[in-house]
């Protein structure tokens, strides 16, 4: 009986416009460990739908300071004047590995300036960068809030061009990630996380494909049942690929890396390792 | 918590009792994988749902081309292929008849051929007209006579329904119409929480659970706002994987024994009599 590390690189705290679900942190933080959830990558929600994206991530590191598990994921908004500073706080603090855009709700294409500066400086920090396609279907979204998502194919044209940054792709379905396996593949910085990756077979497709080591486990927790994002690679890999799946890419990819521009980076709990 | 093994992570999926899926189309239909015939998409599809522990499956083909308005010869050519994948399944998967409004007295001799002639165990309905055409009465009132449940596409989409296709006021409709049918309203996330309320003063009309993310406490509201008994699972695959769309009931708070008549015996009860599982409810 061999343990399994189960990394979930995408769950939230707080709560969501068309669907009221249990978002506080330690219930967030239980439900994923009562299914094996070892380390959870944590944003807030709060303030998605608010004019200031950063106000929220003081969440993500309470919850931090709360549980091992726990590694916060700052929500930064290259539009916002004092990106920087938020850049800043985000990797000095020693749980965290990514740092997440969301360019839909934010209001800004990948093609910004803007974005491009903070990719550079992201990568400085030696942090990786999650950019969120998707956190609602279009279909289910309240009338009056409809945010599309944002481009696959403008994803990796922007990871062409950040070569040295580490980019997990959030919230993309199965069908266009497979369409884009090439583009993927030939660059070794670009991955994505599987919560939104239904259909038979969808997973082994992709493992098929040559993507065995770019996905990553996540669960969109508490949006999406935990299960259901454990089910999809649990039930159709073999014992290495659902290993490498669930957790082996994700503790690869972030472990702790020294920050470029501040060497002799603070120790992480062992959660985060 | 300390780690868990791959079998104790396997151990979480156990249905602990036997699962049948409401909703289930041939790989030919929507599969990421085109299966060579009618018993590859058998094999296939069945080794996909039995690893995630589903026991038996409705299953109905909405042609290899899968049109909006499919002609009656397309229907009779979907359900000759779904009764040829019922027939090398083993009992695993139980055809619906698939019909069209579009036709309406050529679909009731349709649903004539499947039932008494394939021993089909029900219509579907999908998007040609939506449930409030009168195209939709005449197979309605076979299905009655034939006393075999319709399962009927539905969904809410914000960015718009198909000009055919149904939301669950318009099934809520129908089942007004037709108080004796037994109607099942398809893809229970796609209706989402407004969709519930729109069927909740329609007792003969039960929701599965198929399609759409599987979203946190749907399943839950359902069984809150409807009642245990009108939830049955259901998964859209290939569509949808077999294993998430179990998951959404699973993972639902909810007693073990509104689970098993989710699962189970909420279908079982609706399914005719050559159609159900010995010893079922």
């Amino acid at each position: 009986m061999t343990p399994i590390d189960l990394v979930d690189v995408c769950a939230w705290t707080g709560d969501w416009n068309t669907l009221s679900v249990e978002g506080d942190p330690e219930t967030v933080t239980q439900n994923l460990r009562a299914c094996g959830v070892t380390q959870i990558h944590l944003a807030s929600l709060r303030t998605v739908w608010g004019h200031n994206l950063h106000l929220g991530n003081i969440d993500a590191y309470v919850a931090a300071d709360q549980s091992d598990a726990v590694c916060p994921v700052p929500l930064i908004d290259p539009t916002l004047a004092t990106w920087p500073e938020e850049l800043a706080k985000a990797a000095l603090h020693e749980d965290v590995r990514l740092v997440r855009w969301l360019p839909s709700y934010s209001g800004y294409t990948l093609d910004d300036s803007r974005a491009s500066d903070c990719a550079r400086q992201v990568h400085e920090a030696g942090l990786s960068l999650s950019i969120q396609v998707r956190i609602e279907d279009e279909r289910r979204q309240h009338p009056r809030a409809r945010v599309p998502d944002v481009s696959f194919e403008e994803v990796i044209a922007f990871a062409q061009n950040h070569p040295q940054l580490p980019i997990v792709i959030g919230g993309a379905a199965w069908p266009t990630v497979l369409s884009g396996a090439e583009k993927m593949l030939a660059g070794e910085h670009i991955y994505a996380e599987t919560s939104q990756m239904d259909g038979v077979d969808s997973l082994a497709l992709m493992v098929d494909a040559g993507l065995s080591s770019r996905l990553l486990f996540a669960t969109h927790a508490p949006l999406f049942m935990p299960l259901a994002g454990i089910a999809r690679i649990l039930l159709d890999l073999n014992e290495a690929d659902a290993t490498a799946l669930l957790g082996g890419n994700a503790r690869r990819l972030l472990a702790r890396r020294l920050p470029r521009s501040h060497p002799g980076a603070a120790h992480s709990h062992p959660g985060c390792h | 918590m300390a780690h868990l093994s791959l079998e104790s992570l396997h151990d979480l999926f156990d249905p602990e009792g036997p699962v049948i899926d409401a909703h289930v189309h041939p790989l030919q239909n929507f599969g990421s994988r085109r299966p060579f015939d009618a018993a590859e998409d058998v094999r296939l599809l069945r080794e996909a749902g039995q690893r995630a522990g589903v026991t038996q499956a409705i299953l109905f083909s909405l042609h290899s081309t899968t049109p909006r308005n499919p002609t009656i010869e397309q229907c009779r050519e979907a359900n000759d292929y779904a009764h040829q994948m019922a027939q090398c399944s083993d009992g695993y998967f139980l055809p619906f008849c698939y019909v069209t409004p579009d036709e309406p007295t050529a679909s009731v001799e349709e649903i004539d051929r499947c039932i008494s002639d394939l021993r089909m165990v029900g219509v579907k309905l999908w998007v040609a007209r939506k449930a409030t055409d009168p195209g939709l009465d005449p197979i309605m009132e076979r299905s009655v006579h034939w006393d075999v449940p319709v399962l009927q596409h539905a969904w809410r989409k914000t960015t718009g329904n198909l000009e055919g296709e149904s939301a669950p006021a318009d099934v809520a409709d129908m089942a007004r119409r037709h108080p004796q049918s037994r109607i099942i309203m398809a893809h229970l996330n796609g209706c989402n929480p407004r969709g519930i309320e729109e069927v909740a003063d329609t007792p003969n009309v039960c929701v599965d659970t198929s399609g759409g993310d599987p979203e946190a406490g749907v399943v839950e509201l359902a069984v809150e706002r409807l009642g245990a008994d009108r939830v049955v699972f259901g998964s859209d695959a290939p569509i949808r994987h077999f294993g998430v769309c179990l998951a959404k009931v699973l993972g639902a708070q909810l007693p073990s024994v509104v689970k098993r008549q989710i699962l189970w015996d909420n279908l079982q009860a609706r399914l005719p009599p050559w159609g159900r599982t010995e010893g079922s409810p």
